[in-house]
């Protein structure tokens, strides 16, 4: 990882929600963010449904809360 | 000639695009090496004869094609592993059997990151090979906005990472329900009149059969929509909607109605007992005559279980009252949260009628004459208000 590193787009966003233990996803970022961002992981997937489990495990997602998932441009 | 070679186009399109898209592993280069290949087809085969196995040589065509765009294009480096594959000439049809992977296609295309009306067009786009201009017409959108619904949706599926495949089972269920409610969504969109859209919704439920054969919930859908298309001839007269208990029986499609009820049939037999299964159960049991009453309301009661749907048991309710337990259907319908749903009050007006209670069925009439949005339904409750004033 080094500094500088670039999400792609919000139109390539998926924000994630875990409800009576169910994952709920939809398309776009989550529009919240802005009044509260609680924090940011990197992590590596094979694929988006990969990422989704693990956005799924984070426990914001399940307390209320929801998780974006976005992946990173690269060069 | 020109007319069978737009079905094969029809019927090729998508198995065509899934083959390239899980060789190249990018929707739209695939779309657009499998547009070229079409071309290609239509300009030569009414000269030179259909090729003994056409889609063994629109795949070939459309692969050599996007080999050619990636060698042009230096920055699409990432692609080597198409490179690897021996160049074929069109004429020697190294491929002679194409897997079948629109199933992949289609969970691709329904993924639940990608916004409902995206997968709605995705779907009608790469499975059912419409034309942005007739999905956008179907949908009554401009064709300027089809067409970025479109691109957005194939970018984000390459930049996210949305996989080319089959589920695992442990997200099957789920993503299941979700191909079938944007094929279910595409025929409601036709239930109004727009037949077309109901047409191809019936077509990719078939597709749908087909690939998932033993899978109860997608023959419980085809059924469901073929049975309630078989109407369609008397759903319709003059302008007016005509109720199932007045249709004109004899403008049904028997034979469709049939094909539906066998499905119906061996869904039940897979023990299908899901949302789809169940209301094809219904569709069937409305389509008796006399209709079993008491057991449609049944069955209502255990759609309610499933979808923990109010409009379900309004519906239960209608059943209940056609069994003559009028008397339980108002105490239903009047704990029933729906009180914008002018179904709701035109049904408690029809109850409180049955009743003798015609001061309160009037008032119940205008509380739907006030929520009506169709011109034709409102003129039906106009009729039903009228009939009430004698008394």
């Amino acid at each position: 990882m080094s500094p500088g590193l670039q999400l792609q787009p919000a139109e390539t966003a998926t924000t994630v929600r875990v409800q009576d233990g169910r994952t709920l996803t939809t398309d776009g970022p989550f529009v919240a963010v802005k009044e509260a961002l609680g924090g940011y992981l990197l992590f590596e997937a094979d694929d988006l449904d990969a990422a989704i489990e693990l956005a799924a495990r984070i426990p914001a997602a399940r307390l209320g809360g929801a998780v974006e998932v976005r992946p990173i441009a690269e060069w | 000639m020109v007319a069978s070679l737009e079905q094969v186009f029809r019927d090729e399109w998508g198995r065509v695009l899934a083959a390239l898209i899980s060789r190249l592993g990018d929707f739209e280069l695939a779309e657009e090496a499998a547009q070229e290949a079409f071309a290609a087809a239509a300009e030569r085969w009414p000269a030179e004869g259909m090729p003994a196995n056409p889609r063994a040589w629109l795949v070939t065509a459309a692969r050599n094609r996007a080999i050619d765009r990636i060698r042009r294009d230096r920055t699409l480096r990432a692609k080597v592993r198409l490179l690897d594959v021996p160049e074929a000439g069109e004429e020697r049809m190294p491929e002679m059997t194409i897997p079948d992977e629109r199933l992949e296609l289609v969970f691709t295309c329904c993924h639940p990151a990608l916004a409902l009306d995206a997968q709605v067009a995705l779907t009608l786009r790469t499975l059912g090979g419409l034309g942005t201009r007739e999905i956008a017409r179907a949908f009554l959108v401009p064709e300027e906005t089809m067409a970025k619904r479109l691109v957005r949706a194939k970018h984000k599926i390459r930049a996210a990472g949305i996989p080319f495949r089959v589920p695992p089972a442990h997200l099957l269920p789920d993503r299941l329900a979700a191909v079938l409610a944007v094929a279910y969504l595409i025929y409601n969109e036709g239930y109004g009149g727009r037949r077309e859209l109901s047409a191809e919704a019936i077509r990719l439920g078939r597709a749908l059969a087909e690939l998932m054969p033993d899978e109860p919930e997608a023959l419980g859908l085809l059924a469901l929509m073929l049975m309630n298309d078989a109407r369609r001839d008397a759903r319709f007269a003059a302008g007016e909607v005509v109720l199932l208990r007045d249709q004109d029986r004899s403008l049904w499609d028997l034979e469709q109605l049939g094909e539906g009820r066998a499905l119906l049939d061996r869904a039940l037999a897979l023990g299908g007992r899901g949302p789809y299964v169940v209301q094809a159960a219904l569709a069937s049991l409305h389509a008796d005559d006399p209709p079993d009453w008491a057991q449609i309301a049944a069955l209502y009661g255990e759609l309610g279980r499933l979808t923990g749907s109010p409009v379900v048991e309004l519906n239960r309710a209608v059943a209940l009252a056609e069994a003559g337990e009028v008397e339980p259907a108002l105490a239903l319908v009047e704990r029933l949260d729906l009180d914008r749903y002018h179904y709701l009050h035109a049904t408690r007006g029809e109850l409180l009628r049955r009743l003798d209670r015609t001061a309160e069925a009037r008032a119940a009439y205008r509380r739907a004459l006030q929520l009506v949005h169709s011109d034709a339904e409102r003129r039906h409750l106009e009729r039903r208000l009228a009939e009430l004033r004698p008394r």
